[in-house]
């Protein structure tokens, strides 16, 4: 080591050599076609999208505590390449590879404590030198059940807010630890990031939890690294963070703000918010809803996920007892970590389409409708692997991951109550209709709305609402041609038209093609009366085979094929393709409504199936085993006055 | 001889390396003072604990919290060192994992001070062609004819149709023929993935082998029968290094980094004669 300064001078000469950049300034002429005129490419005319683009907006890596401490082992390129269509090897050894691609991806860990678990792991001295960080991290090298008691009471003391503040602030914005850390999220997705081809959005978890109730919000980036890492995310644990959504509103300001970036946000699981995920007098805090607040919610969160791992999020049967198909994927034990049992009176403030009927009556008391918001599936995976599909799904964390018990263990159990381990949900997908494959353009289409949710299948879901459609457009060469051109896409308003008597939809549908077939299309209205209470009604417009209504309106069911004992199904039943051109008949101009689609598949075995069948061992009594995956489009909305 | 020696990347990360391990050892010998039983706290170190302070809770310390920094910066350094020379460093498996891996890390900050040349970045594009590829792209029109709706004769009537058309010698789709699609007829630079996501994949595994210039069929899909019209058929080629530059370079970096990496690491373990006693397995 002495006589090593001579080569100093080498490393200076290479740091310092940097290229020069170019710059020069164009003719008039030679930019002035860039303007207007006619396009040289015939490409370029076509202003709508042509397919939707599949993705995840939720998938946790090794990086999160959580995730790590159940074992995760898999990172950000790990992630990626899986998602891409790659096959990796999972935390748990197993070989792993999707039936297809993904087109897009956000890596959303935890922004509290990211990359604390690594130290832990290591014993770091960082970590050690507080009493908990040195209990937990004892705990984790005696493995075992000490390591599975100590993940538990990790995650029960963090999401109870009792981690010791200095311990937290070294994994903290401000902490250099955390700003390496942040600095290799955003380089692994600018690294991954292939326009045309896959996009590595940028994105963090903001997990506010109040109480073990569930205010979690991810924060998606419509930037690259350049300006996405010009910040570190925005955590909950102060004096930094903040569990108020008022606070990382503010923080998502200040970002574009500062940078000239845009970001999003959009929630989660209000199922497991004991009431608080969609307030309409006061937030948790005791702060009444104003004008303000409506504003800056609808600002800032044009969507929500309505469909993931822990548990389907549209509506609850006891919130929407007329809909038969209500009760699905349901989890309404409790709050995220079963500290409190839920009561009824707590659902209406948890589901998505009681939301968005709650929005259109803050929209007349508060002058901005607050839940306006377009819908997405998601994983909330956090093994790295974004896994949707029944029967190749890896579970909700490393200890999840495929094996003979998971189905057995419960997912959380305390005295308040049980999420089952059969219960988990192999959930979602987030469609988006983007004109191209890049962050830019999804970006844009997540803010306008013009996206759908499924719980894991890919079917293709168009919706299209106006005054004028006729039957001849849906059946013409290109239905999306005239419903861009007639009306607007899901997630729009509907335009105004003088004399129209009622909206008129255009849907259409077409199954995963290695998917099943499509039991029926539902719209789903929502309205506000003249006296300010809403209303909801859940219409079949279009269905399989030649089964008609009864009586009272109710369609026969589909039928069934599932083979419960041999994990089977067959597309004996249902069609390929749906489509309907359909007029609302109980049209009010003078009530503001809401319309959305939803697609059902006939039915298919669960996730359970295929493991009690694939490991020979018996399925729980009391588990369900067959479901009807299903689409959520975003709404339309209807507006009668301004 | 020596310019080619300059452009060897090797040669550039020992450089670096080497003038990295000296830094971080001058560093390192300062702080500690010549005298043994000798602590001082340095102006750096104060300030350094000002500003943690301040970030973690907006705001200075008052003097007598900025005395408990030091006396607490004092007494880890007076508990550090008694733990030296007892050797509590040693045999303990967390301060063992942290180190190795804050060499890890050092590795990594040398692996990434190096820019690969114009030479690298060819050579390494040419050597993994696959990686970089452009896929193909094709353009086609189609008629489609619902299985579900037409039964059996979903087959007859597409049959019947593509007589039709070649006798017409038409390019063009005829009226409304066939049945609804939602993805219209025309599709136009769709690569083999796209074609997939929207077809099914037996479809596009025949809809490649097709001529272009006229009416097949009827191709099936995961959706019924296809009559199929390709326009054009760009194949799949490897771009020049500026259309990917970026993409090569930072896979040329990673790969480099892995081998780096484990070059340093052989590099060091060279200097250890290894001994793995055996275990007696047959007990």
């Amino acid at each position: 080591m002495k006589h090593f300064s001579s080569l100093l001078s080498a490393t200076v000469a290479i740091v310092l050599s940097s290229p020069t950049t170019a710059q020069f300034t164009p003719s008039e002429e030679s930019v002035s076609h860039l303007f207007g005129g006619t396009v040289y490419s015939p490409y370029a005319q076509r202003s709508f999208p042509s397919r939707p683009l599949w993705g995840d907006t939720h998938l946790h890596t090794g990086l999160s505590v959580d995730a790590g401490l159940f074992g995760a082992t898999l990172g950000l390129d790990d992630a990626y390449q899986f998602a891409r269509g790659v096959e990796v090897k999972s935390s748990t050894g197993q070989p792993a590879r999707l039936s297809r691609p993904l087109d897009w991806l956000v890596i959303a860990d935890h922004s509290d404590g990211m990359g604390l678990i690594d130290d832990l792991i290591a014993a770091a001295p960082e970590v050690t030198r507080f009493e908990q960080g040195a209990r937990w991290a004892e705990g984790l090298r005696e493995g075992g059940q000490a390591s599975v008691e100590t993940s538990l009471d990790l995650i029960t003391t963090f999401s109870q807010g009792k981690v010791d503040q200095e311990l937290m602030a070294t994994y903290s914005p401000g902490s250099k630890i955390y700003a390496s850390v942040w600095d290799k999220v955003v380089k692994a997705a600018d690294e991954n990031n292939e326009p045309g081809k896959f996009s590595a959005i940028i994105g963090f978890e903001w997990t506010s939890l109040v109480k073990g109730n569930n205010l979690h919000r991810n924060v998606l980036f419509r930037d690259g690294g350049e300006k996405a890492g010009q910040v570190v995310p925005f955590t909950t644990y102060p004096p930094i963070g903040s569990t108020d959504p008022l606070d990382l509103y503010q923080w998502m300001e200040d970002y574009e703000k500062k940078t000239g970036g845009s970001v999003l946000a959009l929630a989660h699981n209000g199922n497991l918010s004991n009431g608080l995920m969609f307030p309409v007098d006061a937030q948790y805090t005791g702060k009444k809803l104003d004008a303000s607040y409506v504003k800056k919610r609808a600002k800032w969160e044009p969507m929500y996920e309505v469909t993931q791992i822990k548990g389907d999020g549209e509506t609850h049967p006891l919130l929407s007892p007329q809909d038969e198909f209500a009760d699905y994927e349901t989890w309404d034990a409790g709050n995220l970590d079963l500290s409190e049992a839920k009561s009824e009176k707590m659902l209406s403030s948890e589901y998505a389409r009681e939301a968005l009927k709650k929005g259109l009556l803050l929209e007349t008391k508060l002058g901005v409708n607050p839940y306006k918001f377009g819908m997405v599936g998601s994983t909330d995976s956090h093994t790295a692997l974004a896994t949707a599909q029944e029967d190749n799904f890896f579970g909700k964390h490393a200890g999840g991951e495929p094996s003979a018990e998971r189905m057995m263990h419960p997912f959380t159990k305390t005295d308040k109550g049980v999420f089952e381990g059969y219960e988990v949900v192999a959930s979602g997908l987030a469609a988006v209709w983007a004109k191209e494959n890049t962050r830019e353009s999804i970006f844009d289409a997540m803010e306008r709305k013009e996206v759908y949710a499924t719980t894991g299948s890919r079917m293709m879901v168009r919706f299209f609402g106006g005054w004028d459609y006729t039957e001849a457009d849906l059946n013409s060469r290109q239905p999306a041609f005239v419903g861009y051109e007639k009306g607007v896409p899901m997630g729009g308003d509907l335009r105004k038209k003088q004399n129209a008597k009622a909206p008129v939809f255009m849907v259409y549908a077409l199954r995963d093609p290695i998917g099943a077939n499509l039991d029926r299309i539902q719209i789903v209205k929502g309205w506000l009366d003249t006296k300010g209470k809403t209303h909801e009604k859940v219409y079949d417009v279009a269905w399989s085979g030649n089964r008609k209504p009864d009586a009272r309106g109710k369609l026969p069911v589909v039928g069934n094929t599932v083979d419960v004992k041999n994990a089977n199904w067959t597309n004996t039943i249902g069609a390929s393709e749906l489509g309907t051109v359909w007029t609302d008949p109980d049209f009010d101009p003078g009530e503001n409504a809401f319309y959305y689609a939803r697609v059902l598949e006939i039915p298919t075995p669960r996730w359970i199936v295929y493991d009690a069948y694939r490991y020979g061992v018996e399925i729980p009594k009391g588990a369900i085993t067959t479901h009807q995956e299903r689409a959520y489009t975003s709404p339309i909305w209807y507006t009668s006055k301004k | 001889m020596l310019k080619n020696l300059i452009r060897e990347p090797l040669l550039h990360f020992m450089l670096i390396g080497a003038a990295l391990f000296l830094i971080y050892y001058l560093q390192n010998d300062t702080g500690a003072g010549d005298d043994r039983n000798q602590i001082v706290i340095t102006e750096a170190q104060v300030d350094r604990l000002i500003t943690m302070w301040e970030k973690q809770r907006q705001r200075l310390p008052t003097p007598d919290e900025l005395n408990g920094l030091i006396e607490g910066q004092i007494r880890e350094e007076v508990l550090y060192r008694e733990a030296l020379d007892m050797g509590l460093d040693q045999n303990d498996a967390g301060v063992r994992r942290r180190l190795a891996r804050k060499m890890e890390f050092l590795f990594a900050d040398i692996s990434d001070q190096v820019e690969p040349s114009e030479t690298q970045l060819k050579d390494y594009l040419d050597a993994n062609t696959g990686k970089f590829e452009v896929p193909g792209r094709i353009d086609f029109i189609q008629i489609y004819f619902n299985t579900d709706k037409r039964g059996s004769k979903a087959n007859e009537d597409a049959k019947l149709l593509l007589t039709s058309l070649e006798e017409e010698r038409s390019n063009q789709v005829p009226g409304m023929e066939g049945d609804r699609f939602m993805f219209g007829y025309e599709h136009e630079r769709l690569s083999p993935a796209e074609v997939t996501s929207m077809f099914g994949k037996d479809f596009t595994e025949v809809l490649y082998e097709l001529p272009p210039g006229s009416w097949q069929g009827p191709v099936v899909s995961s959706y019924g029968l296809h009559l199929v019209y390709i326009r054009e058929k760009t194949p799949s080629f490897v771009p020049e290094l500026d259309d990917v530059r970026t993409k090569v370079r930072s896979e040329w970096l990673s790969e480099q980094r892995r081998e780096m990496d484990d070059l340093f690491y052989q590099q060091l373990r060279q200097q250890y004669e290894i001994v793995v006693e055996a275990r007696d397995n047959s007990g």
